[in-house]
């Protein structure tokens, strides 16, 4: 079964590489002097995983509304809903990579960083997916989705600061030591609103068949 | 009921005993007689009981500095203390009281718990000018006066100490221990003024001397004359006890009474030795008030953190990490024909991306892509010919990639943090185990420096026999690295030696080596030995031997560390 089709899908992979491509050529570093390097300066490397969940949750919401007009059983849209979310993070694994080395941040952190993108992806893919199966209208669901994009990183800066990922993302590459708390919330909250939606979102689509 | 009164009576005699088989901390002696010269190590002699059964504690000085800049940082010093049942231990160690207002803070620790804290007040007990100690004479103002036994065994215990005026006492008394720290004290630049006159067959002894190794050898070795002895004299219409000899080659008369000499002066490395004929000072003999010149240690301190300010972190692979993503992504936007071919998402994507990333880590972790530090060790290691010991100091500047804790190993008998006004580095502890190795322990954040200072005394790397009339020279490398670019210095001429192998002698004729000017040597140095050269070499040395050591390091060095050691070696040839 094709859950999406394949090549509309690789051109999207494609352009999710090169658009995250262009501030991780950007960001790596030339040959410096210690003196520079100490120096407060601008610099891309930071910029670099925003951009990164940024496109990530852009990517992974759109894959979420091309599931929507996928006839197939629940359990089958939902495994190609996480399976395209799953690729999308690992074809997206060479750049982090060059991330951590230039970064000088640590593997560990690394992996946690990406667990929580993966998360925070499916959540929004999984709402993707029901905001696509509760409008038809392209309009409608282009301004839905975006607005709640904008209202939920805005406001999760001053609520539910856990579900922030450029807070998150800012911890797990920072320099002080992980507030654990923190992160274990993140995850949690998570874990639990992505098993809500997957739960959730498949009913819909049986509520609507019946009403059809 | 009576039996819980009985439980309860148990565990309340129990606890009683624990806490008083704790150690204790029951005195605490600091410097000299109780005086210290702030900033400079100070010896502090901590007295331990225990009752106890045998157990290992850990004994922590520490002193919380406020600086200039309103920060504040803490001096954290941490020494393991194996304690029997019955038995009281002295704890000796060497700790920088840098401030005069925050008080000492001594802990005593089992594992991670504190048992107790003394904080001793510093604020009436130091002196504004390094100590003048007074060994076996009458009190003469400013003088500590102090028995022989606490003269110090490490010569780290003296950096506070600037003159010693020695009396009636047999250097014999002096453990070999003592003896050491005395004479390393003594070429770093320590001053020794001895009283002589009716002391003099109490100092010198009747043994004959035997070398270096024996008190009165040491002692014979440092004095300005040879053949000493007493002779009767007339001063201010009294008759005293004079001592008379001959001159010693490198000495000189500094002081005269009616045709004989009163006193002379012999350099001993950078310290001298002040022999008076007389068992008391002359007036006339003007001793200058002892001061530390912290003026070539704060160079030092400016000379790192610029060598390593200039320090090249190269990214040669920027260019190569570039295309291999670039034709990642193309190879990628090209394979979309074959992926439309499939059902599903095609799983060698994903593998070849997988397997990229693991290319990719491994060649990100590895010195070609780039080294997790990159460090500059530079210093300067100074010997006299016919000295035992050389005075190498060290200064290690560390740039750190990643953030990490570190514990760097030191070799060096005192260790200093170097704090630029620009780091917001955090605090450095110090931990010293039994065997006398010293750990700094401290968290490095990403992409930023830290500096450290390090001095040893050590046998000598290079022994030098500089025989300017017959015109040769004999020099042996003990070193086990190859000994650099060595010239020979005689006036105003430089004759080059080359590069001598590790662990060899060469003897040549000054005649059949290239003679160039000073300038001309200059010239032909590099840049960074340039740069040590102005430095550290030492413009009144008259003859000798300059050469570059580029392994040879006092701190233990990281798996995946870039460090660049230069060290300049010179060895007086007293000519």
């Amino acid at each position: 079964m094709r859950s999406v089709e394949l090549s509309a899908a690789w051109s999207a992979y494609t352009g999710y590489l090169i658009l995250a491509g262009i501030p991780l050529l950007i960001a790596l570093p030339s040959s410096a002097r210690v003196d520079a390097l100490i120096e407060p300066r601008w610099s891309m490397i930071p910029i670099f995983p925003m951009v990164m969940v940024l496109l990530f949750t852009i990517y992974s919401l759109n894959f979420g509304l091309a599931h929507a007009t996928r006839r197939a059983s629940p359990a089958e849209v939902r495994m190609s809903l996480l399976a395209h979310v799953g690729f999308l993070m690992v074809i997206s694994l060479p750049y982090w990579t060059v991330f951590e080395s230039i970064s000088g941040s640590s593997i560990g952190r690394l992996g946690g960083a990406l667990g929580y993108v993966t998360l925070y992806g499916a959540c929004w893919a999984c709402i993707g997916l029901a905001i696509g199966r509760r409008w038809t209208s392209e309009i409608m669901r282009f301004n839905i989705k975006y607005a709640l994009l904008i209202v939920s990183i805005v406001g999760t800066f001053f609520v539910l600061r856990p579900l922030n990922p450029f807070l998150m993302l800012s911890l797990w590459f920072g320099e002080g030591a992980l507030q654990w708390g923190f992160v274990l919330m993140g995850y949690l909250v998570l874990t639990l609103i992505l098993g809500v939606l997957l739960r959730w979102t498949p009913a819909r689509e049986e509520d609507n068949r019946e009403l059809v | 009921m009576r039996r819980s009164v009985l439980v309860g009576l148990v565990t309340v005699a129990l606890t009683a005993a624990s806490v008083l088989a704790q150690p204790r901390i029951e005195t605490v002696e600091i410097g000299f007689n109780g005086r210290f010269f702030p900033g400079a190590l100070t010896p502090l002699g901590v007295s331990l009981p225990h009752t106890g059964p045998a157990q290992v504690f850990e004994l922590e000085v520490s002193q919380e500095v406020r600086e200039i800049s309103e920060r504040t940082s803490v001096e954290r010093l941490r020494v393991p203390v194996s304690l029997g049942p019955g038995t009281q231990k002295k704890i000796s160690v060497d700790f920088p009281v840098r401030s005069v207002s925050a008080p000492l803070r001594i802990k005593l620790f089992a594992g991670n718990r504190e048992l107790t804290l003394t904080e001793i007040d510093v604020r009436e007990r130091w002196s504004d000018t390094p100590l003048t100690l007074g060994l076996a004479v009458d009190q003469v103002p400013p003088l500590e006066l102090i028995e022989f036994a606490k003269l110090p065994k490490r010569w780290t215990s003296y950096e506070g100490v600037g003159r010693i005026v020695w009396g009636r006492l047999d250097p014999a008394l002096l453990s070999p221990e003592q003896r050491v720290a005395l004479h390393c004290w003594l070429l770093q630049g320590g001053e020794l003024v001895i009283l002589s006159g009716e002391n003099w067959y109490e100092q010198v002894g009747t043994d004959a001397p035997a070398g270096l190794t024996t008190a009165h050898g040491l002692w014979n070795h440092l004095l300005p004359i040879e053949n000493g002895h007493v002779e009767r004299g007339e001063i201010n219409g009294q008759e005293v006890f004079w001592v008379a000899g001959d001159l010693r080659k490198g000495a000189r008369v500094v002081l005269s009474e009616g045709g004989r000499p009163l006193v002379w002066e012999r350099p001993v490395g950078y310290g001298r030795v002040l022999l008076i004929a007389l068992s008391a000072l002359p007036q006339e003999l003007g001793l200058p008030e002892t001061t530390r010149s912290e003026r070539k240690t704060a160079e030092g301190d400016r000379v790192i953190i610029k060598a390593l300010g200039a320090l090249t972190v190269p990214f040669p692979s920027r260019e190569l990490v570039g295309s291999l993503l670039i034709l990642f992504v193309v190879g990628f936007g090209l394979s979309g024909v074959l992926a439309a071919q499939s059902k599903r998402l095609p799983l060698w994507g994903a593998l070849v991306a997988i397997a990229l990333s693991l290319v990719l880590f491994w060649y990100g972790h590895s010195p070609e892509f780039s080294s997790e530090e990159y460090s500059v060790d530079l210093g300067v290691v100074r010997g006299w010919q016919g000295e035992p010991f050389a005075w190498e100091q060290s200064w290690y500047g560390v740039f750190s990639r990643r953030a990490k804790e570190v514990v760097l190993g030191v070799s060096g008998d005192s260790v200093r943090v170097v704090r630029p006004t620009f780091s917001t580095a955090g605090n450095v502890w110090t931990e010293v185990t039994p065997a006398g190795e010293k750990y700094l322990h401290f968290h490095s954040e990403r992409e930023s420096v830290r500096f450290f200072h390090a001095q040893r005394m050590r046998e000598p790397l290079v022994d030098l026999s500089l025989d300017a009339a017959m015109g040769r020279v004999r020099v042996i490398n003990r070193a086990e690295v190859p000994l650099r670019d060595a010239v020979v210095h005689l006036g105003d001429g430089f004759y080059r030696l080359g590069t001598i192998a590790a662990r060899t002698e060469t003897t040549r004729s000054l005649g059949e080596l290239t003679r160039m000017s000073k300038n001309a040597w200059l010239d032909s140095l590099s840049e960074r030995r340039r740069m040590l050269w102005h430095q550290w070499g030492d413009s009144s040395i008259v003859s000798g031997l300059i050469a570059w050591l580029e392994e040879s390091s006092l701190w233990a060095q990281a798996e995946s560390e870039a460090r660049t050691v230069l060290r300049l070696v010179i060895v007086d040839g007293g000519v």
